[in-house]
């Protein structure tokens, strides 16, 4: 007998059963949340309610992240955006920075803000390969990219890996910057769980919570802050 | 250093004498402060505790099903699974795995399963260099030994202990805070990430609907050995199945609050296969190992099954009044403190750590912390049982006064007149032996009790009485 033909018989002897397994809609009645109203509802849904609470919601977003060691700033503008980036260029005196590469930062003028900084602005469209891209990320000073929700009630950015979406923008550099549209920020981890796909297809490869910089407390529970990712985050709400 | 179960007597004396471990031990309290805090900000705390137990309850009651649903949503992301009957044969799979990729160097995410089946062994003995990355593990891993808490693996160690260890294991002088000793670790750890072909996780859930496993962490160690490395390996107990990915949700408001008090950990991973076409970055194979290693076992004993619920939070080795005098490594078992003494038994065979099931005071500080409720002291009290009086082919243990003394009070407490009787009589004659109102000496293998502490005298008036006339007046 195979190991899993062996534990699976163990397994359904254990459970006393003798039949094949049970049917597969078990227990549909279990609902995610006790907060039932929050669970299971629709993206349209979702987005009228934080529409209706986005001015509250941007506010528990920002005292949230500043709870867990983020930084926020509010950008009214491109220009905005662009100075905001620039004081972190020059306070990280980067040389080099990577991001995603992303149509939104083009537009809201990063590419052209390096250039002109005469700071290399690398991302997976100018190093598609696995390695030639961890080699850039690794000697990067910053990394940027745009998120893809934020959850208020815990200061969570939420960033789902893909195509021109890769995973170590925000993770090798010492300062991450993330870059972020009211629109995107919902209530909570149930919002999250309504709008993400619960189908393996459709979801993404690698699905990153971040909520605040990297952290221990391995050494007699002192915390220190960076030790393997971002020892930065830095989070810019563009309005 | 590798403390074993048998010797738990010993072990948990020289802890208790060690000055230096005593002292560290007391920032135990801060963890059970933040946890409580934590807890106190969510407004259905208690609702999502209990929906954690059900979904869990739930598993484990149909796991053959999900199991099946598992494997079959691994494969459809393009990930292959595979099965381990014992923890030699987890590592035996994957050994072959790193041999077939010529893997040379290995870089580990905290994990207690692949501590379980102790897998750096297997692989240094085939010339592989494996490496903990999380700042406790490479800790201990430098020392030699074992980690002693579930979330803190270097609790034990004071920051000059590391900064010594550091100074002689990689030559760094002059390292004094916390941050200068992370920062190395920092340093030393981003080489190996580059390097190593292959990452090892466990993993926190693993999800049946979509194939996902869920990691926590808040160093970003996880990250980097499922991003970088060309295969990513994660050694998995049977017991970490949940159904649904929405169930996730429940889940995650709860294990960090209860591990740390945080909200939540710094990242949470979902990884779902690995990486595809157009992503730069991830794993090029996902490989996931189930395990069972006895598992099986605390299956099929319904007194003990809720074990397998348990997240591996360690919020109930902060709160026991056992651990928190001796210290994780005393337990001699890769899962210390209470949620230890109940899974160990099961995983390493009852004669190996007898002792574990009785170094409890039962008060069920555990019990009220634990996030998916698991009666601890009750399937303590399962084990004790299964010891004294004989389990399966198991004879009895217990000692045969013991039993006989157990029996008779049995007897003697279904019997009222006698009962009342059997306290009155010693209440009149204590006093020949009491020593400022208190026994130091217990006879017989009573004594046993009355080695470290004093048992209390017999009040004069039995309780039954006081609550007569209390109700009389």
């Amino acid at each position: 007998m195979t190991a899993r033909d062996e534990i699976l018989s163990k397994v359904k002897k254990a459970l006393g059963r003798r039949d094949a397994a049970p049917a597969a809609s078990l227990r549909s009645d279990l609902a995610p949340s006790p907060q039932e109203d929050h669970a299971g509802l629709s993206a349209q849904q979702i987005n009228l309610i934080t529409e209706q609470q986005r001015p509250e919601l941007i506010k528990q977003f920002e005292a949230s992240l500043l709870r867990v060691g983020g930084r926020f700033s509010v950008a009214a503008s491109p220009r905005m955006v662009c100075e905001r980036i620039a004081d972190l260029t020059a306070g990280m005196k980067a040389k080099k920075v990577v991001g995603w590469h992303s149509p939104w930062l083009q537009q809201l003028g990063v590419t052209k803000l390096f250039a002109e900084l005469g700071v290399e602005f690398i991302t997976d469209a100018e190093r598609g390969d696995k390695a030639a891209f961890i080699d850039e990320a690794a000697g990067a000073a910053i990394g940027i990219t745009p998120v893809d929700y934020a959850l208020a009630d815990s200061g969570t950015l939420c960033l789902l890996a893909g195509k021109n979406q890769p995973r170590t923008a925000s993770l090798l550099p010492p300062v991450h910057i993330a870059v972020l549209q009211p629109r995107q920020i919902i209530r909570g981890l149930d919002d999250l769980f309504s709008l993400l796909p619960a189908d393996n297809r459709e979801l993404s490869s690698a699905v990153t919570l971040i909520t605040g910089p990297s952290r221990t407390a391995d050494i007699e529970l002192t915390l220190v802050v960076g030790v393997h990712g971002p020892q930065q985050l830095h989070v810019i709400l563009v309005e | 250093m590798h403390l074993k179960s048998e010797n738990f007597t010993a072990n948990a004396e020289a802890a208790v004498a060690d000055a230096g471990l005593q002292r560290r031990l007391r920032v135990l309290d801060n963890f059970t402060l933040r946890r409580a805090a934590a807890f106190a900000q969510l407004p259905d705390g208690e609702l999502l505790r209990d929906r954690a137990r059900e979904i869990k309850e739930h598993t484990i009651a149909n796991l053959d099903h999900y199991l099946v649903q598992l494997e079959q949503s691994v494969e459809r992301s393009g990930g292959h699974v595979h099965w381990a009957r014992t923890g030699d044969e987890a590592c035996a799979i994957i050994l072959d795995i790193a041999r077939h990729n010529h893997v040379r160097r290995v870089v580990k995410s905290k994990s207690m399963a692949t501590e379980e089946i102790e897998l750096n062994a297997a692989l240094a003995a085939a010339g592989i260099e494996a490496v903990e990355t999380d700042l406790g593990e490479y800790i201990v891993q430098l020392a030699g030994e074992p980690p002693s808490h579930i979330l803190a693996p270097a609790i034990h160690k004071s920051k000059a202990d590391i900064a010594a260890l550091f100074d002689e294991k990689l030559h760094t002088a002059n390292l004094h805070e916390a941050e200068e000793i992370a920062m190395v670790a920092r340093r030393m750890l981003r080489e190996q990430f580059r390097a190593a072909e292959m990452g090892v996780t466990g993993a926190n859930f693993a999800v049946a609907e979509t194939g996902t496993i869920v990691l926590l962490e808040n160093e970003g160690n996880i990250r980097l050995s499922t991003s970088l490395p060309r295969l990513h390996v994660a050694v998995v107990g049977i017991e970490k199945l949940i159904p649904r990915f929405k169930d996730i949700a429940v889940f995650l408001k709860i294990l960090a609050r209860s591990a740390t008090g945080q909200t939540m950990s710094s990242y949470v991973s979902f990884i779902t296969g690995a990486r595809r076409a157009g992503e730069v970055d991830g794993a090029d194979e996902f490989h996931l190992v189930l395990l069972d290693n006895g598992r099986t076992r605390m299956l099929a004993d319904e007194a003990k099954r809720e074990s397998l619920y348990c997240l591996r939070c360690g919020a109930c080795l902060n709160v026991c009044p056992v651990y928190q005098k001796i210290g994780g490594h005393a337990y001699g078992s890769v899962y210390p403190g209470p949620i230890g003494s109940i899974i160990t038994p099961p995983l390493m065979g009852l004669e190996q750590s007898k002792d574990l099931p009785f170094a409890s005071t039962l008060c069920g500080a555990c019990r009220e912390v634990c996030p998916v409720r698991i009666n601890i002291p009750h399937v303590l009290l399962s084990l004790r049982s299964d010891w004294s009086e004989g389990e399966g082919e198991q004879p009895p243990h217990g000692p045969w006064l013991e039993r006989l003394v157990i029996k008779a009070w049995a007897w003697t407490m279904k019997h009222p007149r006698l009962y009342n009787w059997s306290f009155r009589l010693p209440a009149v004659f204590q006093g020949l032996l009491l020593k400022d109102g208190k026994f130091e000496r217990l006879p017989l293998a009573a004594g046993n009790w009355t080695r470290n502490r004093d048992f209390p005298a017999i009040a004069p008036k039995p309780f039954r009485a006081l609550w007569r006339e209390m109700n009389k007046q």
